[in-house]
């Protein structure tokens, strides 16, 4: 029997060789997935900075957009008041005059002659304008010569009608000839139809609201106005209108969402909703606000009937011409353009609700709406705004409430929540400890399923089987007597478990890396998801005080009556 | 369904025009007496048949004295609670029925639904072309229903 003497201890060293190998190759092994993990975390952080990126470049771009729009707007604003100054500055001229004319002779400091000629000047340098007959009548009134005055009374009537009956019924009661004034009054109010009302009747609104008609003239117009209301007020979609306008106008008034709010517009696709319903509440105290200032502001109203007259017919003759509605039109588009900085949606809004502002007749309820939602830019003066919102009121708390009930349905039923591929719904009944359970519990379940995925690698497998067979094998080979062989498969099999057996070993560690990691993102999605919770309940909180807002404008509104902002005429004063 | 949501329409198209005139009207005051039939209403849990048909009564009387045209029903807030959420009161059949949350109400008057649970109305009146939500001191709100 042959002894076969094997030297081992060169087996030995290659075995040790191949462990320490693969210690080394089980820390490399934990680095790289260290490494990975660092990898992956540099990329989610490098994705948040280029999104962060593009909304910043979005952002640049719009800025960009509005500073060219503003810019523009205030280049044509220039233009187009230049291009009025150029095509009716000579206007500009005979209305200087009107007032001017009236004054002068006041103080008894012109001469006849000298006011004359210059409103015959006047008469030849602007043909067709209305103004210039209506100032050569006041001339030759004043001369007393009654032929010339009769002439140009009737070229001034001729032109324009409506605007000279106002013009000389001013000029009248500026004398205190209120019969004459009434008449004139008369045959204008007798000619206009409620339907369609020229722009400048706001200046018997004016002339109403300020007293400045005398006895006689005030109450039949009033009469006639209260009849007009009435009557349009029957038809319902002229009230309608009233109503739409106004709610149009109030909605304009949103003040945005607080900045404040960060995570409940980045976890709820809900938002969108939740901003618009808190904006849209916004609405009512912005509106008793404005309400507010215009009643508590005071009226400079003067004791001199001289100078309340004057104001009104400097308002009759230096807004209402209609060959300037266009310039004036675009004018108040580019105003509206600066005034939203260069925001044409916000504009395009602010136009559309004053639209019938820039009609070349209105309704008699418009025309109210007009004085009472646009003050001075509808030729009214404060003391008339009061008046006219009070007699809009109802319109205004019927505007507000539809826009309260809009408000109140828009509520979403419930608000959805999303974080780490979790979803979750609050409504009237969820209580945040659960909704926190299921997000904790939703990332631990991905948690585990990660860390059940964590299992030897498909080489480690095969070299699990590999050594299985070799082993096998070399018994086999033993039993038959190649022990060579047998031993180079016993070797073989030996450094097939050792690998293994450092595959498996590094599991725990991958498997507790993952679990750290889990616990993590649990914590802070936890921190993310009950901060938006709170920022929710702040924002609801927030938006019942804004719509319990709207209780405290209809209040206020419904408590406005017209007739306490119809001033008397400072000659009917008591003891005047 | 079909037939119902055909005559609903109908009914929708021959008040329209009649009820054009009615509007302003029907945007009116309500009066205090129909204000509290209505919060009788509210606690209807408890409300015998006969208080019913007088509730429903109440509702005629209101109507047919000042407005042109009857509600189809009315919806409001259930204070039976959860998990009920609105009742309605059909004019039709003058039945009071309570809805849990989710569940649609008949006769078009689903529209209502939202503006009913608020506590800002006492009721919502639903017609075929508006509705008219109903405040607890009688004022009202006129919506047109393609709101």
């Amino acid at each position: 029997m042959n002894t076969v003497h094997v030297d081992l201890s060169g087996v030995e060293k290659a075995l040790k060789q191949v462990s320490r190998n693969q210690e080394a190759l089980v820390q490399q092994q934990v680095a790289l997935h260290g490494a990975v993990s660092t990898v992956q975390r540099n990329q989610d952080a490098t994705q948040q900075e280029l999104l962060g990126l593009k909304a910043q470049f979005v952002e640049y771009v719009r800025r960009d957009e509005l500073r060219q729009n503003l810019q523009l707007a205030q280049v044509q604003i220039l233009e187009v008041r230049g291009e009025l100054n150029d095509k009716f500055g000579k206007f500009a001229e005979v209305r200087e005059l009107a007032t001017g004319t009236l004054q002068a002779l006041d103080a008894g400091i012109v001469s006849q002659g000298a006011i004359r000629d210059l409103s015959e000047e006047l008469m030849l340098r602007t043909p067709g304008y209305w103004l210039a007959p209506a100032l050569i009548a006041v001339a030759a009134w004043i001369r007393d010569e009654p032929e010339l005055a009769a002439k140009a009374i009737g070229e001034a009537v001729r032109r324009d009608n409506d605007k000279a009956s106002l013009f000389f019924a001013l000029v009248l009661r500026r004398h205190q000839r209120d019969r004459a004034t009434a008449a004139w009054v008369r045959q204008y109010a007798a000619r206009q139809d409620p339907a369609k009302l020229s722009p400048e009747f706001v200046v018997v609104l004016d002339a109403v609201s300020t007293g400045t008609f005398g006895r006689e003239a005030k109450p039949m117009l009033l009469e006639q106005m209260s009849e007009w209301y009435e009557r349009l007020g029957q038809d319902q979609d002229t009230v309608d209108r009233q109503v739409e306008r106004w709610a149009k106008m109030i909605d304009t008034m949103r003040r945005p969402v607080d900045a404040r709010y960060q995570l409940l517009p980045s976890l709820s696709p809900t938002w969108p909703q939740l901003k618009e319903m808190f904006e849209g509440a916004t609405v009512h105290g912005a509106t008793e606000e404005m309400l507010r200032a215009t009643f508590d502001a005071p009226v400079p109203q003067s004791h001199d009937l001289h100078v309340r007259v004057d104001n009104i017919l400097d308002g009759l003759v230096r807004d209402f011409d209609a060959e300037e509605a266009p310039y004036r039109k675009r004018e108040a588009w580019l105003q509206a353009v600066v005034n939203a900085d260069g925001d044409h949606d916000v504009a395009k809004k602010v136009m559309a609700a004053e639209d019938p502002l820039h009609e070349q007749t209105v309704d008699f309820l418009t025309l109210l709406s007009n004085a009472a939602l646009h003050g001075d830019r509808a030729g009214a003066s404060p003391g008339t705004q009061r008046f006219t919102l009070a007699l809009a009121r109802d319109w205004l708390v019927q505007g507000a409430g539809r826009l309260e009930a809009g408000n109140l349905a828009s509520m979403p039923s419930q608000v959805e929540l999303r974080a780490e591929g979790w979803t979750g719904w609050v409504d009237g009944g969820t209580d945040e400890q659960q909704l926190v359970g299921s997000l904790s519990e939703h990332i631990d379940r991905e948690t585990a399923k990660a860390v059940s995925e964590v299992r030897m690698s498909g080489a480690a497998q095969a070299a699990a089987v590999f050594g299985g067979l070799a082993l096998l094998v070399a018994l086999l080979s033993a039993i038959g007597g190649a022990s060579g062989f047998a031993l180079f498969l016993l070797l073989v099999a030996a450094a097939m478990g050792i690998w293994v057996a450092f595959d498996i070993r590094a599991l725990p560690a991958r498997r507790a890396e993952i679990r750290r990691k889990g616990d993590q993102r649990r914590v802070a999605a936890v921190v993310r998801l009950r901060g938006a919770i709170a920022e929710l309940v702040d924002l609801r909180g927030e938006w019942q005080r804004e719509i319990s807002k709207a209780q405290s404008l209809r209040t206020f509104a419904e408590g406005l009556t017209a007739t306490s902002f119809v001033a008397t005429a400072p000659d009917q004063l008591r003891g005047a | 369904m079909n037939n119902r949501s055909d005559s609903v329409a109908q009914l929708g198209r021959t008040t329209g025009a009649t009820g054009r005139a009615g509007t302003k009207v029907l945007g009116g005051r309500r009066s205090a007496r129909y204000v509290r039939s209505l919060q009788a209403l509210d606690g209807s849990g408890k409300v015998a048949t006969a208080d019913v048909s007088e509730i429903v009564d109440a509702v005629h009387r209101e109507f047919a004295d000042q407005f042109c045209s009857t509600p189809l029903g009315i919806v409001s807030r259930c204070y039976l609670g959860a998990p009920y959420e609105v009742h309605t009161l059909a004019m039709d059949g003058s039945i009071i029925s309570h809805y849990r949350n989710g569940e649609p109400l008949p006769h078009g008057m689903d529209r209502a639904r939202s503006l009913a649970e608020s506590e800002t109305y006492l009721a919502i009146e639903v017609y075929p072309d508006r509705l008219v939500c109903v405040r607890p001191d009688g004022s009202t709100v006129l919506l047109e229903s393609d709101r």
